[in-house]
């Protein structure tokens, strides 16, 4: 399980790291997919509280050390979306397709919702843009549709139980 | 004894929960106090950028690689064109040189304060922004080439300084600017010609996104026309004068408001943007 994890982790730090550079490179402006978030909730929701709270807290750590966001910022976010992720296990039934989309989907606003709360308590009021902008939108749309590949893909790879319902382990 | 084992399980999750949110929260509450870098961050931060660098190299390999056998057919025609500039340029070198210390002999005359000498550090982009929450462009130098916190960042473009934003986070061999289309970056600018003076800000959104200049006096609202160009003022600490920032695209005048709205559309071409310069000012910029 730890070994499971381990790779997780490196699975999200390689995410991160494409993200900010190959990605940049084909457009700094675009919209990015939040495809180390979407691995932190799908595993955690699998794995439990444990794994989905320190995973999402190194993924946002990570985060934090290549952006202008404050250190902290990501990671607390993340460890909170991780955490709550990781109650769900032994919850809910693992569709592939509908349940990745509609997880992501509330995740994506609870995150952005969590970034206005955390900004407003810890940030000056022109750090952070409005919420629920035009680009936060879309990126909302672009996780959801995203979520059911990278739950395919995890799960293939073994790093998630193959079954639909949640293991009880 | 279930229920109890259960119970001990979840506790041991919760007090993981709450020493890891405790850590965030004093990370943020320290960093938000500090004007130099948080030092883990600064770790990170040099560890990640030498993965980055790793995937920016070996990108820039193969495109390299890809794109020089389609642009060796042009090097020669260029080679040709340059050689004939070189010996225009050479020329007005020399001239620039003759008005250049006549300009410093006229300045000495006049009693003229000396400007501080201006550094520039040149830097590579390795990458931009991890989400859709904060942009940000990260480079290859930090402080092993001297470089700290605030300071201006430029780009050419044709042949023009263009400002591109300034330093937020600087760790060992790599850092973070904050470009100037953030929301949050202050510009003291003025327009180039009419001289002018106002503040420019970005809108924080997409890094193509036209400025906003405010503090314009609404009587000179006819003189200014689309086009303008507008450079930095020099009037903070910061950003030295004469800096590239953009050109009016817009003026809107609304009622209840002393001056006027411009809007620009930034020199700096951040699709394009590979390479950048620090600009290193002669007494330190102030820290923020």
């Amino acid at each position: 399980m730890r070994n499971k994890l381990l790779i997780s982790i490196i699975l999200v730090l390689v995410l991160i790291l494409i993200q900010s550079t190959v990605l940049h490179y084909i457009s700094p402006d675009m919209i990015l997919p939040d495809l180390s978030m979407i691995v932190v909730l799908l595993y955690a929701s699998r794995k439990g509280v444990m794994e989905g709270q320190v995973l999402g807290f190194i993924s946002g750590l990570a985060e934090d050390f290549l952006t202008v966001s404050p250190p902290g910022f990501n990671a607390l976010i993340k460890t909170i979306l991780g955490f709550m992720a990781g109650i769900l296990k032994n919850k809910l039934i693992f569709d592939p397709v509908l349940f990745p989309v509609l997880f992501i989907f509330l995740a994506t606003l609870l995150k952005y919702m969590l970034a206005y709360v955390t900004a407003y308590v810890f940030l000056d009021s022109d750090s952070f843009s409005s919420l629920f902008n035009n680009r936060q939108l879309l990126e909302i749309l672009l996780n959801s549709l995203l979520a059911p590949l990278v739950y395919f893909l995890l799960k293939h790879s073994k790093l998630i139980p193959t079954d639909i319902w949640s293991s009880q382990k | 004894m279930f229920g109890f084992t259960a119970f001990r399980k979840h506790l041991k999750e919760f007090a993981v929960f709450f020493v890891l949110i405790i850590i965030c929260l004093s990370m943020l509450a320290y960093s938000g106090s500090q004007s130099e870098t948080f030092k883990p961050k600064k770790a990170g931060m040099d560890l990640l950028s030498l993965c980055q660098r790793g995937i920016a190299y070996t990108g820039g390999f193969f495109t390299g690689t890809v794109n020089s056998i389609a642009e060796l057919h042009t090097l020669r025609k260029e080679y040709q064109e340059l050689t004939k500039q070189m010996e225009e340029y050479q020329f007005m070198e020399k001239n620039y040189l003759e008005l250049f210390r006549e300009n410093q002999q006229l300045k000495r005359q006049l009693g003229y304060l000396e400007e501080g000498e201006i550094e520039k550090i040149s830097a590579t982009i390795l990458g931009g922004k991890t989400n859709n929450l904060f942009s940000s462009i990260i480079i290859n130098q930090g402080e092993n080439k001297g470089i700290r916190k605030n300071m201006p960042v430029i780009a050419y473009s044709s042949e023009f300084p263009c400002l591109v934003g300034k330093v937020v986070e600087v760790s060992g061999h790599s850092s973070i600017i904050k470009p100037l289309t953030d929301r949050s970056l202050y510009i003291p600018a003025r327009l180039q010609k009419l001289r002018y003076e106002g503040l420019v800000r970005g809108s924080g959104a997409e890094m193509d996104s036209p400025l906003t200049m405010n503090y314009i006096s609404k009587r000179m609202k006819n003189d200014i026309a689309e086009g303008d160009i507008v450079v930095t003022s020099g009037n903070n600490d910061i950003y030295p004068e004469n800096i590239y920032i953009g050109t009016v695209s817009g003026i809107s005048a609304k009622e209840y408001e002393s001056s006027l709205e411009l809007e620009l559309q930034p020199f700096v071409d951040f699709h394009r943007l590979k390479y950048v310069f620090v600009l290193k000012v002669t007494g330190e910029p102030d820290e923020k």
